[in-house]
């Protein structure tokens, strides 16, 4: 009674077997193969692990598991070994031995692959434990761990696919957009808008046709939980698509993900391959009267294409240029025909709703924003890597209990969120309550999830230009004012970062962000001003010491500071010798050396590598 | 695109046609068609492209449109390797900026362009989702991260 | 009709009418760059941004494409607005300093000079598109089109060289309002001759505007007689007056779409030459039995199929409908999608839901079928069976809101399926003349 599933019973059926045929006891090595954990070299542990099983024939003895992604992309590559949860972190390939023989076959835990808390030294075994875990609430993105994504079969039996089950068996469509309206969801992908009422309206909405679309198009710099998601979990992102169709009255689907993707766009694929095999895509799904197909567009390359209306156009094979949402895409989208957009943390979410129930769900989350919402935390941060956490959490909490505050014993500065469309936020708000509400009202926005810590050493002037110049190279370039206006922003924030800023130019900002919100085409442009206003209400004074005083305090842009090499400081180490492209420090060993500032690009190498403090910028 | 003698590259049209038909002559399909083109010349020809446009019976202003729009196209053949550097947030705010500054000086080319043997060609993206490893750069698919100007000059060294 | 509120006075417009329209027909000046009623509206220049308050909420919109609803309170000249549009003028005119019309253009909207730094004092094109629309929806050319993105979009033509798709007609020379499109004379005759192998052809004739006419004066229109005559008579550029590309826009015939570049077969096929092959697919009246269809059966790939012979077979509940191939050719290109989804031939008959292409044994015998006015008549009398069939006890309080496309014919279909096939499909003796 293999597949294709003809019913959902077959399919009930068969998860029973396959859990039945699972042993709990089983030793089983879980190795992160997220894109992070690959970056450090995974796939070498995958193959190390799974050579070495093989050459010592322990195959029945002991399973490895290449799993998506943990989280914790700064440790990695990550191994979790079952079923006592042993975490390590950092593993080698030179590690693996050691792990099968003491670990998985005795159950001896070797100490210095453990977790050690940077505060008290203490090592920590299990992964539940470890700070940067302990305060994640980790409803959507847990199961990665658990689950080999290229096997639909690890999906099916923890439960997979049972909320499929769930609504074709006793939901009417009616029912399911209800219960998502109950729920609270609101989307992933940056507005926040309420997905059950979204979905409603394109039920509602007349057409011959109806599409449920994925955007997977991760856009915003420093945000990658999308990508994590569909890598490491794609058949919850699959079934979610599903229960939206059945809901919505669909019958094609698309995934759009970034080509920059690859791992996403393979696992995804497979996925979708396997779905098929299964009978959970295609026609009369587990003998139901739907039928549904789905298909994966790569992007081209685009940010603005994360954009609804540019999204579709990109897949309907035309450039990504927005147009006026004055009529709205769930009434004229794909195709001119109603469609139903969402990103893929807002599908992942919908399984997980429909089987814990309303009461579960909204009982996680603060009263206008309710769930989980995974965050990127990125930057000048101890932690690096995916965090979810419940909405409300403040921001205090994921930098410091989570994030484990700033490394070198930096001062914070600023938490940037919601991309180049959200805002920087100062210290003094650290303790906002992160949710879609509280994040606006900060000049800022949830946007997909992005967090990026800056310390003292980041300019918040040169922040403001990087996100401007990010995206007038993002821009489409269709109306005047993103097109024109952030050229001409640059321009002034240029001036400023040079040391050539006028009196009259933090007013010239003002301006032209007022009539790029008030007369933008989409949201790129619209939103295009928050990083620039944001900058100029928490830290006026950055600006004014670079118009008024020509410097640049967070002493970071370029043709405002000078390097120099503190002779009493410098024991001659040659670090700073040995890092400097282009030859401008020289000196003997154990002897001061000497800056040529004509030289010197002021790249900071040379200051990053001291370990003395003798470089000093002014 | 005429080669370095000024003489005008041979394009495989059967291979382009092939990409066609794989593709099931759809339009809509025009994107994914000229990722696979550019995947398999290293660039869009404007033979191919031409091509393209009698196969979808699309005029050549939207394929050139599309062609240029898109940062995964180039109408111009790039190097034997890429070197993406990333310019993620936060890759930004661990100094990306200055790795892209360093290559363009060490190449002698602006970002998106090609050095003159064809050895590199020099990209700059937004975020490969390796921020732990920031700054990042990535040669032909293979990430380096926590990367500075000396650790780029070894790291070179293996792809001249 | 819907009343709404322009400058606190209330306003009866039609539906569907653009904001700009009903404002324009008030007299009500508001500035626009990128807008021209005859072509599509692009919403790129933002100058006609106006206020519009729609249940508490007050935002900006621009008035060229913002469908007029009801209740809805307009402001055009409000502080916000006009500052906007100075700002806006400032920045168009920082990317242009130096056209005449440009200047005017901003003095007559009060604005002296513009607070920006300009890039590059030589540019002379805004970007508004009037000359791109004009060639791709009114000549129906598509010789030049946009490039590039953000900054550095650009318009021009393919590749930036000689575009084989351009008939010189000027148009876009005409539209352009900065005087940054320039005809190239000594272009234009290089065009001509590599063309189409035919000499001087007027750029009338291209444009269908008369029959035939072979260039006298060496492509300089200001020295022929015949080109001032047409000048005169239009009191315009022709291509304005008569609108080539429109008579190739698909329109609704009795509740059904109808393309008149396509041809069509009495079996109810589409044809489409497409470089050597032809694509064919069901036209939308005969695509109803694919709503429901279990399965669409189609001839393999690289089969022989004879005129006549079954092109496509739908099944749906037991019954059966066989559609014939009105040509005859070798199956070149299979549409796998319309196998894998069956009624998408019928959710999207003319795009996605073709059926296949054939490599024709003779080309020529596809202008056998018919196309434009000829077509039209026989797809009108068509779909005004159909539709009379479909709308039979539909009560006429509710015909007009229904199209017979619509699902909810999907459930009489099964029932009428033989009915639906002696309409549709009758005996070849039995068939009213084309």
């Amino acid at each position: 009674m293999g597949p294709p599933f003809k019913t959902i019973s077959d399919l009930r059926k068969f998860r029973q077997i396959l859990k039945k045929s699972r042993d709990g006891n089983k030793p089983c090595i879980t190795i992160c193969a997220g894109t992070g954990c690959q970056a450090t070299g995974a796939s070498e542990v995958v193959e190390g692990f799974r050579q070495q099983i093989k050459d010592l024939h322990l195959e029945e003895k002991i399973e490895v598991r290449a799993s998506g992604c943990h989280g914790f992309c700064e440790r990695g590559p990550l191994v979790v070994i079952r079923p006592q949860m042993i975490c390590y972190m950092n593993v080698e390939t030179k590690d693996v031995s050691q792990i099968i023989n003491e670990t998985a076959l005795e159950g001896k835990i070797i100490d210095r692959l453990l977790y050690q808390d940077p505060l008290t030294q203490e090592k920590i075994v299990q992964e539940q434990d470890i700070p940067f875990y302990k305060f994640q609430q980790r409803v959507v993105f847990g199961s990665n761990g658990e689950i080999d994504p290229t096997r639909i079969d690890d999906y099916i039996a923890i439960g997979g696919y049972q909320g499929l089950e769930k609504v074709l068996s006793e939901m009417t469509p009616e029912k399911i957009i209800e219960v998502i309206k109950k729920s609270g969801l609101r989307g992933r992908g940056g507005g926040g808008f309420p997905t059950g009422v979204k979905w409603e309206s394109c039920r509602n909405a007349k057409g011959k046709e109806k599409f449920v679309i994925c955007n997977a198009d991760e856009g915003d710099p420093g945000a990658y939980m999308d990508r994590s998601l569909l890598e490491g979990n794609p058949h919850r992102i699959i079934e979610g698509i599903l229960i939206g169709a059945y809901a919505i009255g669909s019958e094609e689907g698309y995934v759009y993900v970034r080509n920059e993707y690859p791992l996403a766009v393979s696992n995804l694929t497979r996925a979708i391959d396997q779905a098929k095999e299964y009978g959970l895509l295609g026609r009369n799904i587990l003998g139901s009267q739907l039928n549904f197909t789905l298909k994966i567009n790569r992007g081209g390359g685009a940010f603005v294409c994360g954009e609804s209306t540019a999204l579709m156009a990109s897949l309907e094979g035309r450039v990504g240029e927005p147009r006026a949402k004055y009529i709205h895409t769930v009434e004229h989208g794909l195709w001119d025909q109603p469609s139903n957009l969402n990103n893929v943390e807002t599908w992942a979410n919908i399984p997980i709703i429909i089987n814990k129930g309303v009461d579960w769900y909204t009982s996680i989350g603060t009263q206008g924003s309710k769930g989980t919402k995974i965050f990127s935390l990125v930057g000048k941060i101890n932690n690096t890597g995916l965090v979810e956490v419940p909405m409300g959490i403040t921001l205090r909490q994921i930098v410091y209990d989570i994030g484990g505050g700033i490394p070198g014993g930096k001062r914070f500065k600023a938490i940037q969120t919601g991309g180049p469309s959200g805002g920087c936020i100062p210290e003094s708000l650290l303790d906002l309550p992160v949710d879609f509400d509280r994040l606006q009202e900060a000049g800022s926005m949830m946007g997909s999830g992005g967090m990026i810590v800056m310390d003292e050493d980041n300019c918040m002037v040169d922040m403001a230009r990087y996100f401007v110049q990010f995206l007038q190279e993002e821009s489409c370039g269709k109306c005047t004012p993103c097109r024109e206006g952030l050229q001409q922003m640059g321009e002034v924030l240029n001036r400023i970062c040079e040391g050539n800023g006028r009196d009259e130019d933090m007013e010239l900002l003002h301006d032209l962000s007022q009539v790029m919100m008030d007369t933008s085409l989409c949201g790129l442009g619209l939103t295009a001003p928050n990083p620039v206003l944001s900058t100029l209400q928490y830290f006026r004074d950055e600006y004014e010491a670079h118009i008024k005083e020509k410097k640049c305090p967070a002493k970071f842009c370029k043709e405002l500071i000078s390097l120099s090499i503190n002779p009493e400081k410098c024991t001659g180490c040659t670090a700073c010798v040995r890092v400097c492209p282009v030859e401008a420090i020289a000196g003997e060993k154990k002897k001061p050396h000497q800056l040529d500032g004509d030289k010197c690009v002021k790249c900071r190498a040379c200051y990053e590598a001291c370990k003395f403090d003798a470089i000093t910028i002014q | 695109m005429l080669n370095g003698r000024g003489e005008e590259m041979i394009v495989d049209l059967q291979a382009v046609c092939e990409i066609i038909e794989k593709h099931g002559y759809q339009k809509a399909s025009l994107i994914g068609i000229l990722q696979d083109i550019q995947a398999k010349m290293n660039y869009l020809p404007r033979k191919a492209l031409v091509q393209v446009a009698k196969s979808l019976d699309i005029p050549l202003t939207h394929i050139y449109e599309v062609a240029t729009f898109y940062k995964a196209f180039s109408l111009e053949p790039k190097g034997r390797h890429t070197i993406q550097v990333c310019l993620g947030t936060a890759c930004h705010v661990r100094g990306g900026a200055r790795v892209l500054n360093y290559l363009e000086n060490r190449l002698d080319v602006k970002s998106g362009e090609t050095t003159q043997n064809l050895s590199f060609t020099l990209e700059n993206v937004n975020c490969l989702g390796a921020c732990a490893l920031g700054p990042m750069m990535v040669i032909d698919k293979k990430y380096y991260g926590k990367i500075n100007p000396k650790k780029i000059e070894s790291i070179l060294e293996k792809y001249q | 009709m819907v009343t709404l509120t322009i400058n606190s006075k209330k306003v009866r417009a039609k539906e569907n009418s653009t904001l700009l329209e009903v404002c324009q027909k008030l007299s009500i000046p508001i500035p626009t760059l990128c807008y021209h009623p005859d072509l599509s509206p692009h919403g790129s220049c933002r100058l006609c941004t106006v206020e519009v308050s729609e249940n508490g909420k007050t935002r900006m919109v621009t008035a060229c494409n913002f469908p007029v609803r009801e209740g809805i309170k307009v402001e055009t000249h409000s502080d916000k607005v006009l500052q906007a549009r100075r700002i806006l003028i400032e920045l168009l005119l920082a990317r242009c300093p130096r056209v005449p019309f440009l200047q005017d253009f901003a003095r007559e909207w009060g604005v002296q000079k513009s607070s920006f730094k300009t890039e590059n004092p030589e540019n002379n094109c805004i970007l508004c598109g009037l000359c791109v629309r004009t060639c791709n929806e009114l000549v129906g050319a598509n010789a030049i089109g946009f490039s590039k993105r953000g900054t550095h979009k650009k318009i021009g033509t393919p590749f930036e060289i000689d575009s084989s798709r351009c008939i010189a007609c000027g148009a876009c020379e005409y539209i352009c309002p900065t005087g940054a499109v320039k005809m190239e004379m000594d272009r234009i005759r290089e065009i001509k001759h590599s063309d189409t192998g035919i000499l001087r052809i007027c750029r009338y004739a291209r444009l269908g505007l008369i029959d035939f006419m072979i260039c006298s004066n060496g492509f300089e229109c200001w020295r022929c007689e015949v080109d001032q005559m047409i000048e005169d008579r239009f009191g315009t550029h022709p291509v304005f007056a008569i609108k080539p590309a429109h008579n190739k826009q698909p329109f609704q015939v009795n509740g059904f779409t109808f393309f008149p570049d396509l041809f069509y077969s009495e079996e109810h096929i589409w044809a489409k030459p497409i470089e050597q092959h032809i694509r064919l697919g069901l036209d939308e009246m005969i695509s109803i039995f694919a709503m429901e269809a279990d399965s669409i059966s189609l001839p393999p790939k690289g089969s022989a199929l004879k005129k006549g012979q079954v092109l496509a077979e739908i099944r749906a509940a037991g019954k059966k409908a066989k559609i014939l191939s009105p040509l005859a050719g070798v199956v070149s290109v299979i549409n796998h999608d319309v196998e894998e989804s069956p009624n998408l031939a019928w959710r999207d008959p003319y795009r996605r839901g073709w059926l296949v292409m054939i490599q024709p044994d003779r080309p020529e015998e596809l202008f056998n079928l018919d196309s434009g006015e000829k077509a039209k008549s026989w797809f009108t009398k068509e779909a005004s069976n159909l539709t009379t069939f479909l709308m039979k006890g539909v009560p006429q309080s509710s015909k007009k809101d229904r199209s017979p496309r619509e699902p909810l014919i999907g459930k009489v279909i099964h029932q009428q399926w033989d009915n639906l096939i002696k309409i549709l499909l009758p005996p070849k003796n039995e068939r009213r003349g084309k």
